[in-house]
């Protein structure tokens, strides 16, 4: 099986090592609780991708456990990982339809990070009004292609709608709130992320994840 | 319907009527309402007291001398002497108290071949106050509105609207129809007790009063009822009145009822001037001025429209905006309108007549108090109707106002200066008041002017002037109090005006 | 409401009929708002915006209910004074304006449309449009003629002898849109024109407001809450809670 690692994947690890150093499997259970409703990350996925990123200096061995079980090796971030990090953050989602998925990387980082999320929300909200505008000046050639473009504009829309709801939870405290989000998207128009149940998050995983955030 | 579910609906109307109750701008339309009925039914009470004055039946005393006496309806005695008695009989042999006491009351209250013409003053005092109730029943106040139009969206039948209306005004009606009683009192007091003698205009009350009571509350309530009844109909309220409100043009049928009116009012014209002297002649000319008072509230509204034409042709835009709001509801202000031209119609002939006294060279002091006191008591009257119209003038602009408050707040909006707006209401304003009044004066002075020129055979040479003098002190007079009436009522209007023009009112829906 | 404007300011402010005259075709900013604040009874609607709109520019002003954007909206239009703060609006100082010269400002220089009801309910449409050029004391004539050619521009002929009460909610803001542009207007101040209508309603009406403002190089500020909407501006400035939260140039 052929692992194609994404670097949005790479970056969301990343995120997830900002917090403090943590083992491979820290990492995928810290993924998956950001992201219950989504896809679980694969045990492959999560040591490729850490290999890659020690790779290219963004993350680097803590120190190898030797416990009762099998060995386990503790990453950390680098500061060139860091400087990754908020240039990916700070950087709003390609506003396309394929970049959906991304929107909602980075708006789960940015407030789970706290790394300017009203910026961030700003930022992006003017990425997709942009995008939108583009989109509507489009001379329409025939009807079809322009139904295409409304399909586009539509989808644009209810991004912008969702990073109206995400702004709301700026200025409230919520480690709790990007799981809310992620309930607002599945039950919104976007159906590409078919929600799995095989999520093994708990409220122990909750509140084990905000006090080490 | 079975009787069970009209009996369920109507109790069903009736928590509706009674819940609304506490709506503030319900309440002060039912005071409104009250108030004005109350006045109906007090100035009705005066024409059956005033009718009823002396018909009390003979009135009898015994003589001294055992003999006893009986006023006839005649007016001639009949003497009941025991065998052997016999009295000299004479008007004064009793101080006076074989005939009705009419040493206080003013000359036409108190003999009785001018006592029909007080009764139907009365009556005529009964029509602006009618006219204001009916400017209430039908005051859309916005909430009233929504909330039938609520009703309707969720599937009362216009019947049921018809009956939630008819409970709204059923109490206010009673308990007006009641108060009517004590309200006449008050105005006996006041016209009956405090003038002095011999201008007194109301006599004593007397047993008529209570028989009339109970039939002035009926007609009361009746009459209140059939009005909200129409006010609810259908045509004027729909499912979706809360957003769209539609003009309501005069009907048809308002058309013919206008034009059976008039034609009344010329048959009686025709009638009198064929036969002025005749038998007829005398219950034409009492029942006319009632009839040319419906007469020109009925035609009161096209006048209305007619007049707003007018203005709309005259193409400026305070002109045309005044002109198309008249148009657009042009009942209320048209009845007003009929008032006012009867009250200018009034006008004339009071200023014409008085002119014609004092230049005709009766100059004596009994015919000076006769006529002056007559002519003061009317112009009084004649003032009081005008005040009430004014008033009806007031609750109908300031509801369109209000009701137009976000169109109102646009027109501000995209340039038009405040005082552009108050021109446009000032304008509405006057077409209803001063110009109708005006024009009853012109008629009005016109007419008896002319009738004394003809009876005068044109052989003095200042009867002509004199009647065209008349005619400008009418029109001066009519006008005047007419504009002063007008400016009253902008004067009212200043708040809800000032409110519809504010910013906030483009926020409300 | 009275301007708090001082009796010496007065002499200086030239009379009404020389207002249009003196108003030179704006060159840089048309609108420029500096600290505007203002409260409601109850509630404080705006707590020091600024905000500049330059010639020819479409602003888009957003934001989440109740965050003060149409009391913006009225007082970049001089529709009210707010309690602080300067509004200059084509080069005058509005709270230096009596409100006859701020009427008269608004009736040649400004054009509105809001979201519904704004139609004098009883003139046809093309009296409703041909009442800012008779206000301003043009001859009927022409002005009839004027409101029939923006009518049929703005696609709303067939209407053209119907009352407000008889049109459906397009038709009314087709209407009102030609009413705002009749008079030529140097800017367009638009609170929800859109807010009323179903969404392809909503977007032709959208499409010509936008369309005539920019063929005659005048300047849009529209209040919206509407993404759609917002995405036909040049720039966007949002408010939340009564303050700028920020500002992204579209274009």
């Amino acid at each position: 099986m052929c692992i194609v690692i994404g670097m949005s994947t790479a970056d969301v690890v990343l995120a997830l090592l900002s917090r403090g150093p943590a083992h491979g499997y820290d990492l995928k259970r810290g993924h998956d609780t950001w992201f219950d409703q989504g896809r679980p990350l694969a045990f492959g996925q999560v040591y490729a991708t850490l290999a890659r990123l020690e790779r290219d200096g963004l993350a680097a061995v803590a120190h190898t456990e030797t416990g009762g079980g099998p060995e386990r090796t503790v990453y950390e971030i680098t500061p060139a990982g860091r400087a990754r990090l908020a240039a990916w953050v700070a950087e709003p989602a390609e506003p396309a339809a394929p970049g959906a998925d991304e929107l909602i990387r980075k708006t789960v980082a940015a407030l789970r990070l706290g790394l300017d999320p009203a910026g961030f929300v700003a930022r992006q909200r003017a990425a997709h009004l942009r995008r939108m505008r583009a989109l509507e000046q489009t001379p329409a050639t025939d009807p079809t292609s322009r139904l295409v473009v409304e399909h586009a504009v539509a989808h644009l829309d209810a991004d912008l709608r969702w990073l109206e709801v995400a702004a709301g939870y700026v200025s409230t405290d919520g480690a709790a709130a990007p799981v809310q989000l992620l309930h607002h998207v599945a039950a919104g128009d976007h159906s590409d992320d078919s929600p799995d149940d095989q999520s093994d998050d708990s409220p122990d995983d909750h509140s084990d994840d905000r006090s080490r955030a | 319907m079975t009787r069970g579910a009209a009996a369920r609906a109507r109790s069903a109307a009736a928590v509706v009527a009674r819940s609304v109750g506490g709506d503030p701008a319900e309440r002060r339309r039912r005071r409104l309402l009250g108030a004005a009925l109350t006045c109906c039914a007090a100035f009705l009470l005066a024409a059956v007291a005033v009718a009823t004055f002396g018909l009390a039946g003979p009135e009898c005393l015994r003589t001294p001398g055992g003999s006893t006496v009986c006023v006839d309806s005649g007016g001639g005695y009949t003497v009941t002497s025991p065998p052997g008695v016999s009295e000299p009989i004479d008007d004064f042999s009793f101080g006076g108290r074989l005939v009705p006491d009419t040493s206080g009351l003013a000359p036409y209250v108190g003999e009785s071949g001018l006592r029909p013409g007080v009764v139907v003053a009365a009556l005529l005092l009964v029509v602006p106050f009618a006219v204001f109730a009916l400017q209430v029943v039908r005051l859309g106040s916005a909430a009233r509105e929504r909330r039938l139009a609520a009703l309707r969206l969720q599937g009362a039948t216009s019947a049921d609207l018809r009956r939630i209306a008819a409970a709204e005004v059923r109490g206010t009606g009673l308990v007006a129809g009641v108060a009517g009683l004590p309200a006449y009192l008050g105005l006996w007091l006041l016209l009956g007790v405090l003038p002095p003698s011999g201008w007194r205009l109301l006599p004593t009350p007397a047993a008529a009063l209570v028989v009339g009571w109970p039939v002035v509350a009926v007609l009361v309530v009746v009459a209140a009822v059939l009005a909200a009844r129409r006010a609810a109909d259908v045509g004027t309220v729909d499912a979706l009145g809360l957003s769209r409100r539609r003009a309501r043009p005069l009907s048809r049928s308002s058309a013919t009822t206008t034009a059976v009116i008039l034609g009344v009012l010329v048959l009686g014209l025709v009638l009198l001037f064929l036969a002025p002297n005749g038998a007829a002649a005398g219950v034409v000319v009492l029942v006319l001025p009632l009839v040319f008072v419906a007469a020109a509230v009925a035609a009161g509204p096209w006048i209305v429209v007619a007049v707003g034409r007018r203005h709309v042709r005259r193409g400026n835009p305070v002109a045309v905006l005044a002109g198309r709001r008249l148009i657009a509801d042009p009942r209320t202000p048209g009845r007003v309108a009929g008032v006012l031209l009867a009250v200018g119609l009034a006008v004339g002939f009071a200023v014409s007549d008085v002119i014609g006294i004092f230049l005709s060279g009766r100059t004596d002091p009994y015919d000076l108090a006769f006529f002056g006191g007559g002519i003061l008591t009317a112009l009084a009257a004649i003032g009081l109707a005008a005040v009430v119209a004014a008033l009806s003038l007031v609750v109908g602009a300031s509801e369109q106002v209000l009701d137009a408050r976000r169109p109102t707040a646009a027109l501000v909006a995209l340039g038009a200066e405040p005082a552009t707006v108050v021109r446009v209401v000032r304008t509405q304003l006057r077409s209803v008041s001063v110009l109708p009044a005006v024009g009853g004066a012109v008629v009005g002075a016109t007419l008896l002017g002319g009738w004394f020129a003809v009876a005068e055979g044109g052989g003095r040479a200042w009867v002509v002037p004199a009647a065209l003098g008349a005619v400008v002190v009418a029109v001066l007079v009519a006008g005047g109090a007419a504009a002063l009436g007008a400016a009253g009522a902008q004067r009212l209007l200043r708040r809800p005006l000032a409110e519809a023009m504010s910013v906030e009112s483009l926020r409300t829906a | 409401m009275t301007p708090p404007s001082t009796p010496g300011d007065l002499p200086g402010t030239p009379p009404p009929d020389h207002l249009a005259a003196t108003v030179p075709v704006p060159a840089g900013a048309v609108l420029e708002a500096h600290g505007v604040q203002h409260a409601y009874r109850r509630t404080v609607a705006l707590r020091g915006v600024d905000l500049r709109v330059d010639a020819g520019e479409v602003v888009a002003v957003t934001g989440p209910s109740g965050c003060g954007k149409s009391t913006l909206l009225h007082a970049a239009a001089g529709l009210l004074v707010p309690q602080a703060g300067t509004v200059t609006l084509l080069g005058r100082d509005l709270a230096r304006l009596t409100e006859d010269e701020r009427a008269l400002l608004r009736r040649r220089e400004v054009g509105i449309v809001l979201q519904f009801g704004q139609l004098v309910p009883e003139l046809t449409a093309v009296d409703n449009v041909a009442l800012p050029l008779l206000l301003d004391g043009h001859p009927a004539d022409g002005a009839r003629r004027l409101a029939l050619d923006w009518l049929e521009r703005c696609g709303a002929e067939d209407v053209a002898a119907t009352m407000p009460s008889d049109m459906s909610g397009g038709e009314a803001q087709r209407v009102a849109v030609a009413r705002a542009l009749v008079t030529g207007p140097s800017v367009v101040f638009a609170d929800e024109p859109t807010g009323s209508l179903d969404t392809l309603a909503g977007r032709q009406v959208l499409g010509l407001l936008v369309a005539a403002v920019r063929e005659r190089g005048a300047s849009l500020v529209i209040v919206t809450h509407d993404n759609t909407v917002a995405a036909r501006s040049d720039r966007e400035v949002r408010l939340v809670d009564g303050t700028v939260a920020s500002e992204a140039v579209l274009r």
